[in-house]
C-alpha cells in the first residue's frame, strides 16, 4: 500500500492549510480574546461534511465545527443550494432544533463550500471566531436564563451568496453589537481565513486529482480510526462510573450532579451521561455539541495525543447525553457559560478512567475562572472601545492543574478544554482604565500528594476608570478539586471586592449577575488549584524541602501535609522526626 | 588583509579564510569539541593558516559564530541569577503566558523551568503607568537590602525588569546605579536597555536570559582572547548575532542574548549575498543538515525579522531573523506507526550512531539511507565509506518499513524521501504561503550537506522554477560570517494613534534612536562613511495585537511621509492577511533603527575563477531510481564541471560533504561562480 506515503503527505498538506487559516485569524483580529488568547478555530471537511483536518488552539473547539456543519447540511441547505462564493453564517446554539449548532452566541461560525471543476462540491472551509459583543443584556457576560439574553441569534444564513455580500444582513449584525468596528474587523479576518481554506484545499485537489484525494482522505479517516481503536483496546473491558458535583450556581443553589458511565467494549467506547441532572435556569448548561467536544478532548488526553484529528477518531466513540440535561440543554435555556460544565466533564472522565488506567489520568484541575470587566476614562483612554468609549479587559485566569501519576501538576496553566494564553498585563493597562497590583503564585494552595498539584494564582487589579461593569466565574469555589488515590483536594477559588478595605466584599457565589464598580475599587481573584495524586506522606522528602525553600510551601504545612519536619530558615531536614511523623500518618 | 570566519556547529567547526583584497577564499572543517569549544577552534585556525600559507598575525578580523548561548541555556550550566521586579510581579517569569503551545492534548506537558528560581526573585515598591508617569516612587532602601542579600549569597548576575519601564526607565536606571555602587562586581542587565518594548513577560524573559549569560560570556571571551594571544593572533574580534549582524566582543559582553539565535544565520547571510550578486531578489533559503532544516524567506534581498522567537521554550523579543525550523535532516529516522502510516523524525540518528549506511551501529533507516538505496547518494564519491553499506541498509529499510507496510524496498525508500519532503514543504509554506507570499515567485537557495539532495524535488512540488546550489554547500554557512556587517538594533515603544502622531514627534523619536545607533557604532569603531541607519516602524490597526513592520526613509520626516507609511501599512496588511481596512484608525507602536557598520566584502566571483579543478574528469554512470523507474544516470564530480556546462536530469553531482540531485526533466547549468543553477521546467 503505497498510500502509506501519500497519507502522510496529504495529511501534512491539509494540516498546513488549517494552520494557516487559524494563524490568519489570530494575527489580524481585533478582539482581545482572539488576538491575545487565540479563541478561534478552523477546519477542512470533505464533500460529505466529514472532518479532515483542523487548526484548533482551544481544545473545546475540537470538532466543534462538525456537528454544526452537519446541522446546516441536514436542516438548512441542501447541497444543490450551495454555490461557489457562498459563505454561510450562524451563531445559534439551538439551530436545527437540538443543541448541535454554535457552542454559544458569541462563537460565529462561517461555512464556505469548496467547489472543484464542473461545480462539483468537494469540501468545506469552516472557521469559528469568538466575537467580543453580540448584544445581550449587558456588555461582557452576565447571568442569563434565556438564550435571547445572550445576544442576537442567527440561524444559518448566507452572508455571501455567489460571492455577493448580503449588505442588509451585514448591517443588522453591526447594528446589534456594542463594538461595530471590532466586529467588522473580526468578521473580515474570518472571511479571509475561509477564503484561504478554499484556495488551499482546491490546490490539493488540483494537484493530486479528486479521485486520489478522495481515496487518500478515506484512508486518512480509517487510519485515525484504527489508531484510536488500538488505544481503546488497551483499556480493560468493563463499566466505569464516576460522579462530580457542581455547587456553584448563583440563583438556585444546588448541588447539581453530573454522572457518567463509561463502557469499554473491545475497540469501542461509550460515554453515557444518563443520570446527570436536568438543565438549570442559568448559563452553565452545555449544548450537546460542546459536550461532544469535551468528551473527545478527554479521550485524546488519555489515548495518544498525536493521532491526526479527523472524523475517524470519533467513529469508535459513542456519546449518550439525555435531552434537557446539563450536558444536552434544549431551547431556550441560557448556555454561554457551558465551560463550567465542560471542564467538569473532563474531571469526570478522568475520575472514571482512573479505575481502568490509573497511570494515564490526572487529578482534578482548577476549572473555569475568569473575569471580564469594562469601564470608561476619557482622560487616559479616549479612543477605541465601543461606541461610548467603554474599554474592555479580562482574562480566563489560569490556576493549578491536577497532579499526574508520575509527576507534579503544572502551576498556573490553562486548564483542559480552555487553552487561552493570558494577555500581557501591560497591554491590558494600555488598552483600558485599570491597573494591576499583583499577579503571583499562591503559596500553600496545592493539593498535597505523593505528587502534588500545581499552585493556584492570586491576581489583583484596581479600576482607574468609571462605570465599571464586572462579571466573573470561579467554578470551584465551594467544592475543591479532588485528588486521586489518597491525594488531597486543592484550594478553592474566591473573588473579593476591595480586599482588606472597610467595604470588603467576598463574592458569595461562584458566578452571578454583573456587578457595578466605582473608581478605585479593587478586585482580587484567587483561582482554584488541583488535586494531589497518591499519599502525601510518600512524597519525596527532598521535593518537599525544595518547595519550602522556594517559598511555595510553609514549614508548618510541610509538617502537617507531608510529615516533613524542617527548619524554616536553613531548610535542614529533621529526618528522625519526619520518619516518625510519616510512619504514624501512613 | 585577511578575515577569518569560524562557525561552531553541533558536529563540525567550519572555518573560512578570505583575503579581502583578492577575494580568495579558503575553507576547512574540523570536529567540534563541545566540552572545550576553543580546542576545536584552535585546530581549525591552525589548519587553515597552514593550508594557505599565511602567518597568524596576518589575520586582522575574526568573526565568530557560536552556539555557546544555546548550549548553556539547554544545559542550564550558568551560575545562579537573580531578578528584581515591581512589587506584586516576581512570579510573572514563572507564570509566563500560561498556555499549551506544543500539543494541547498532552497531559504530561511541563512548563520550561524558569532561569531564575523563586527564592532569587525579589520585589521592589515602585510603579510607573503605561504613559511613563510615576505612580509610586522607588523605595531605594528595599533595593539596598536586596543587594546585600545578593552579595551575601554571591549572586553576581542580576536582571531587572519593572512594569512599563519601556515608557520610563528612571526606576530601572536607579536600581542599576545602586547595584553598581553597592556591588561593583555584579553583572547587571536592565530591561530598558536590553529590550524596551511593552509585554512584560517577554521583556522579562529576554532580560533574564541576558543576565543569565553575562558571567559565562565574559569568561568565554577572556578564554578566547587568551587563546588568540597564544596563537599570536591580534585581530579585531566579532560575534554573530541573531539579527544577521555582528558585534564586537565588547558589545557581546553586555548583550549576550543577541547571540542566542545566531546558529543558522550565517548561511542565510551568504545566501542573500550570493543572490544579490546573481540578481535574484526573492529567495527562499533551505539549510538542511544532519539533524534539522532551517527555512527563511527573503524579499527584495531584505531579510525578514521577528520579535517573537523562542530558545529552549523561553521567549526572546529582540529582533531575530524570521525562520522556520524543523527536525528533518539526513539523520532523521523513518518509522511506521500503529495505524500503518510512514513517519520520518523527529527522532534523529545524529552523528552517533548515525545512519545505517555509516556502519557505526545505526539500526533504523534514515533519510540518508533512503537516498543511498535509491541511488541518489553515491558510495563511490560520498565522504563516508559506504562501499559495503548497500546490503545492510536495504535490510534495515526492509525490516522497519517495507516489510510492515508490505511494499518493495525501493517504494519504501522513495516513500521516506516523499514524507520528509512533505514535512519540509510545510516548513516552506509556513514562511511563504502563511505570510502571504507565493513560493512560485521565489528562487530556492539550497545548502547544507543534504540541501541539494532534496531541493529539486521540493521546488517541483512547490512549482518553484529555479534552484541555486552554491559551491561547497557544506561550508556555505561559514562563508556568511566573512560577508557580514556590524549591526545594532535600537527600539522605542510608544503607542500613538494617527491623531496623536506628527512629523515633529516622529523626528524626535527617530533622531534619538539614530543617536543611540551612532553611539553604539562609535563604540564598535565604525567610521562615519561606513554607517547605515535603517528605520522601521511597527504599526497595526487600532485594537490589533500584532504589528507589521513598515520601512521609512532615513531623512527628515514630513507629514507626507506619514501618509506614505500608512499607505504602505495597508498594502502590507492586505498582503499578509488578505484584507485591509483603509477607513480604520491606525496605531504606531514600536519605532526601530538598525544601525549597520559595513565591512568591505571579498569578491566571490573572482574567487571562483581561481578554484582548482581536479582531474577526476572521468564520466561514470550508475543506477538511480526516481518515481519507481530505474535510470542510468551520470555521476559527476562537481570539481570537474566547467563554467557553462549544461546538464540534463537525471544526474547526480557529488562533492566533498554534499550531493546535488538533478531530477528527471530538470536541467542544470554551471554559472561563472560555479554555482549549480537548476531549472524545474514547470510551465508556469
Amino acid at each position: 500500500m503505497a498510500n502509506a506515503i501519500l497519507l502522510e503527505v496529504i495529511n501534512n498538506a491539509l494540516r498546513s492549510v488549517a494552520e494557516q487559516m487559524s494563524a490568519t485569524m489570530v494575527r489580524s483580529s481585533y478582539s482581545t480574546i482572539v488576538k491575545e488568547m487565540m479563541d478561534c478555530s478552523s477546519a477542512i471537511f470533505d464533500g460529505q461534511g466529514r472532518l479532515l483536518a483542523e487548526g484548533a488552539n482551544v481544545p473545546i473547539h475540537l470538532n466543534c465545527l462538525g456537528p454544526c456543519l452537519n446541522t446546516v447540511l441536514t436542516k438548512y441547505f441542501s447541497k444543490e443550494e450551495l454555490h461557489p462564493g457562498d459563505i454561510i453564517l450562524t451563531n445559534h446554539p439551538y439551530a436545527g432544533g437540538q443543541s448541535l449548532g454554535s457552542h454559544h452566541t458569541k462563537d460565529l461560525i462561517m461555512i464556505a463550500p469548496v467547489f472543484h471543476e464542473n461545480n462539483e462540491l468537494v469540501g468545506f472551509s469552516v472557521t469559528m471566531l469568538h466575537h467580543k459583543d453580540v448584544g445581550g443584556v449587558w456588555t461582557g457576560d452576565s447571568w442569563t436564563v434565556e438564550i435571547w439574553q445572550e445576544g442576537f441569534l442567527m440561524e444559518p444564513i448566507k452572508l455571501y451568496d455567489k460571492g455577493i455580500r448580503n449588505e442588509s444582513l451585514w448591517k443588522v449584525i453591526l447594528n446589534n453589537t456594542r463594538n461595530p468596528r471590532d466586529m467588522k474587523g473580526d468578521l473580515m479576518a474570518q472571511i479571509s481565513a475561509c477564503n484561504i481554506g478554499i484556495k488551499g484545499f482546491k490546490q490539493i485537489v488540483n494537484k493530486y486529482g479528486l479521485e486520489l484525494v478522495t481515496e487518500i482522505t478515506e484512508n486518512l479517516l480509517e487510519y485515525s480510526e484504527k489508531l484510536t481503536r488500538n488505544e481503546i483496546k488497551l483499556i480493560k473491558d468493563g463499566k466505569y462510573t464516576h460522579e462530580e458535583k457542581i455547587l456553584d450556581d448563583g440563583f438556585e443553589g444546588g448541588p447539581y450532579t453530573l454522572k457518567l458511565t463509561i463502557i469499554v467494549d473491545g475497540d469501542s467506547i461509550t460515554f453515557d451521561y444518563t443520570g446527570t441532572d436536568k438543565q438549570i435556569r442559568g448559563p452553565i448548561n452545555s449544548p450537546l455539541s460542546a459536550t461532544i467536544s469535551a468528551t473527545y478532548y478527554a479521550m485524546r488526553c488519555i489515548t495518544n495525543a498525536y493521532i491526526p484529528s479527523n472524523q475517524g477518531c470519533q467513529r469508535p466513540i459513542n456519546v449518550i447525553a439525555p435531552e434537557g440535561t446539563l450536558v444536552n440543554c434544549q431551547m431556550p435555556i441560557g448556555c454561554f457559560q457551558r465551560m463550567v460544565t465542560d471542564h467538569i466533564l473532563v474531571d469526570l472522565i478522568m475520575g472514571a478512567m482512573s479505575h481502568a488506567i490509573p497511570d494515564k489520568v490526572m487529578a482534578d484541575s482548577c476549572g473555569t475562572n475568569y473575569d471580564f470587566c469594562s469601564g470608561t476614562n476619557l482622560e487616559t483612554h479616549p479612543r477605541g472601545g465601543e461606541i461610548n468609549h467603554r474599554q474592555y479587559w479580562g482574562e480566563i485566569v489560569p490556576g493549578g492543574l491536577g497532579a499526574r501519576s508520575n509527576k507534579d501538576g503544572v502551576t498556573i496553566m490553562s486548564c483542559h478544554v480552555t487553552n487561552c494564553p493570558i494577555p500581557p498585563l501591560e497591554a491590558q493597562e494600555i488598552e483600558a482604565p485599570m491597573i494591576f497590583i499583583e499577579r503571583s503564585i499562591l503559596p500553600d494552595s496545592e493539593g498535597a500528594g505523593k505528587f502534588r498539584s500545581g499552585f493556584a494564582q492570586r491576581r489583583k487589579w484596581k479600576l482607574v476608570g468609571y462605570e465599571g461593569i464586572f462579571s466573573h466565574v470561579s467554578q470551584k469555589s465551594k467544592i475543591p478539586p479532588q485528588g486521586l488515590f489518597e491525594g488531597m483536594p486543592g484550594e478553592t477559588s474566591k473573588w473579593i471586592i476591595n480586599e482588606g478595605k472597610t467595604n470588603e466584599r467576598v463574592l458569595e457565589y461562584a458566578m452571578g449577575d454583573v456587578i457595578f464598580l466605582d473608581y478605585g475599587d479593587t478586585i482580587t481573584c484567587i483561582t482554584a488549584s488541583g488535586g494531589g495524586y497518591g499519599n502525601p506522606f510518600e512524597r519525596d522528602i527532598q521535593k518537599v524541602r525544595e518547595d519550602v525553600e522556594m517559598g511555595l510551601v510553609s514549614a508548618e504545612n510541610a509538617k502537617m501535609k507531608y510529615g516533613v519536619s524542617l527548619d524554616s530558615q536553613t531548610f535542614e531536614i529533621n529526618y528522625k522526626e519526619s520518619e516518625k511523623l510519616r510512619s504514624i500518618n501512613k | 588583509m585577511y578575515r577569518i570566519g569560524i562557525d561552531t556547529g553541533g558536529t563540525n567547526t567550519d572555518v573560512v579564510l578570505t583575503n579581502v583584497e583578492t577575494g580568495r577564499l579558503y575553507y576547512t572543517k574540523t570536529p567540534t569539541t563541545p566540552k572545550e569549544l576553543l580546542k576545536g577552534i584552535k585546530t581549525g585556525i591552525n589548519k587553515i593558516v597552514n593550508e594557505c600559507g599565511i602567518e597568524p598575525q596576518d589575520i586582522k578580523e575574526l568573526i565568530y559564530g557560536t552556539t555557546i548561548v544555546v548550549n548553556m541555556i539547554a544545559q542550564k550550566e550558568s551560575e545562579a541569577t537573580a531578578l528584581i521586579t515591581t512589587k506584586g510581579f516576581k512570579d510573572v517569569l514563572e507564570i509566563g503566558r500560561a498556555y499549551r503551545s506544543e500539543n494541547i492534548y498532552d497531559i504530561n506537558m511541563e512548563k520550561p523551568e524558569p532561569l531564575v528560581k523563586r527564592n532569587l526573585r525579589f520585589e521592589v515598591s515602585e510603579r510607573m503607568n503605561f504613559l511613563g508617569l510615576e505612580m509610586e516612587p522607588i523605595n531605594e532602601k528595599e533595593v539596598v537590602d536586596i543587594v546585600n542579600v545578593l552579595k551575601e549569597k554571591n549572586i553576581r548576575a542580576v536582571a531587572v525588569c519593572l512594569m512599563h519601564s519601556y515608557a520610563n526607565p528612571k526606576h530601572e536606571l536607579k536600581i542599576k546605579e545602586i547595584i553598581k555602587r553597592e556591588w561593583p562586581e555584579a553583572y547587571i542587565s536592565i530591561s530598558a536597555e536590553i529590550n524596551p518594548q511593552f509585554r512584560e513577560y517577554e521583556r522579562t524573559s529576554t532580560t533574564v536570559i541576558n543576565a543569565y549569560m553575562m558571567p559565562n560570556m565574559a569568561s568565554h571571551i577572556i578564554d578566547f582572547n587568551n587563546e588568540m594571544d597564544k596563537s599570536q593572533i591580534n585581530a579585531n574580534c566579532y560575534m554573530m548575532q541573531g539579527n544577521a549582524g555582528i558585534m564586537t566582543f565588547n558589545a557581546a559582553l553586555k548583550k549576550p542574548v543577541s547571540v542566542a539565535e545566531s546558529g543558522p544565520i550565517a548561511g542565510i547571510i551568504a545566501a542573500n549575498y550570493l543572490s544579490k550578486m546573481l540578481g535574484e531578489k526573492n529567495i527562499i533559503t533551505l539549510d538542511m543538515g544532519g539533524t534539522s532544516a532551517d527555512v527563511a524567506l527573503i524579499q527584495n534581498n531584505v531579510m525578514k525579522f521577528t520579535t517573537d522567537s523562542h530558545i529552549e521554550g523561553y521567549p526572546i523579543s529582540i529582533p531575530t531573523v524570521d525562520l522556520s525550523f524543523i527536525g528533518a535532516g539526513g539523520g532523521s529516522i523513518a518509522w511506521c506507526d500503529d495505524g500503518g502510516a510512514l513517519k520520518v523524525g523527529p527522532l534523529s540518528a545524529g552523528a552517533e550512531p548515525g545512519p545505517v549506511c555509516y556502519g557505526k551501529g545505526g539500526e533504523k533507516p534514515t533519510v540518508t539511507d533512503a537516498n543511498l538505496v535509491t541511488g541518489r547518494i553515491r558510495p563511490e564519491i560520498f565522504e563516508e565509506n559506504l562501499v559495503n553499506a548497500m546490503e545492510t541498509t536495504k535490510n534495515a529499510v526492509d525490516k522497519y518499513i517495507a516489510g510492515p507496510l508490505n511494499i518493495s524496498t525501493i517504494q519504501a525508500a522513495e516513500g521516506i524521501i516523499d514524507v520528509v519532503n512533505s514535512n519540509m514543504i510545510r516548513a516552506i509554506k509556513f514562511v511563504s504561503v502563511q505570510k502571504g507570499y507565493d513560493p512560485r515567485e521565489f528562487t530556492l537557495v539550497a545548502f547544507g550537506g543534504a540541501g541539494g539532495l532534496h531541493a529539486g524535488k521540493l521546488a517541483e512540488e512547490l512549482e518553484i522554477p529555479k534552484v541555486i546550489v552554491p559551491y561547497s554547500p557544506g561550508t556555505f554557512c561559514a562563508l556568511g560570517l566573512v560577508l557580514s556587517d556590524i549591526k545594532c538594533d535600537c527600539v522605542h515603544s510608544k503607542l500613538l494613534t494617527k491623531d496623536q502622531i506628527n512629523a515633529k514627534l516622529l523626528n524626535e523619536i527617530y533622531s534619538s534612536l539614530d543617536k543611540q545607533g551612532n553611539d553604539e557604532l562609535e563604540k564598535q569603531n565604525v567610521v562615519n562613511e561606513n554607517r547605515v541607519l535603517i528605520r522601521t516602524c511597527d504599526m497595526r490597526y487600532f485594537g490589533q495585537a500584532f504589528e507589521i513592520s513598515v520601512p521609512l526613509p532615513f531623512k527628515v520626516i514630513t507629514e507626507n511621509d506619514i501618509d506614505d507609511m500608512i499607505e504602505r501599512f495597508h498594502n502590507l496588511h492586505e498582503q499578509a492577511y488578505g484584507h485591509c481596512m483603509k477607513e480604520d484608525p491606525i496605531e504606531f507602536v514600536n519605532y526601530r533603527v538598525s544601525a549597520v557598520g559595513t565591512f568591505d566584502k571579498p569578491d566571490i566571483v573572482k574567487s571562483a575563477g581561481v578554484r582548482k579543478v581536479s582531474n577526476a574528469d572521468k564520466k561514470i554512470f550508475g543506477k538511480a531510481i526516481f518515481n519507481g523507474e530505474e535510470y542510468d544516470v551520470p555521476i559527476l564530480n562537481r570539481d570537474a564541471l566547467n563554467i557553462g556546462d549544461i546538464i540534463a536530469g537525471p544526474a547526480i553531482i557529488a562533492e566533498m560533504g554534499a550531493t546535488v540531485v538533478v531530477y528527471p526533466n530538470h536541467t542544470a547549468e554551471i554559472d561563472e561562480m560555479k554555482n549549480i543553477i537548476m531549472y524545474t521546467n514547470i510551465n508556469v
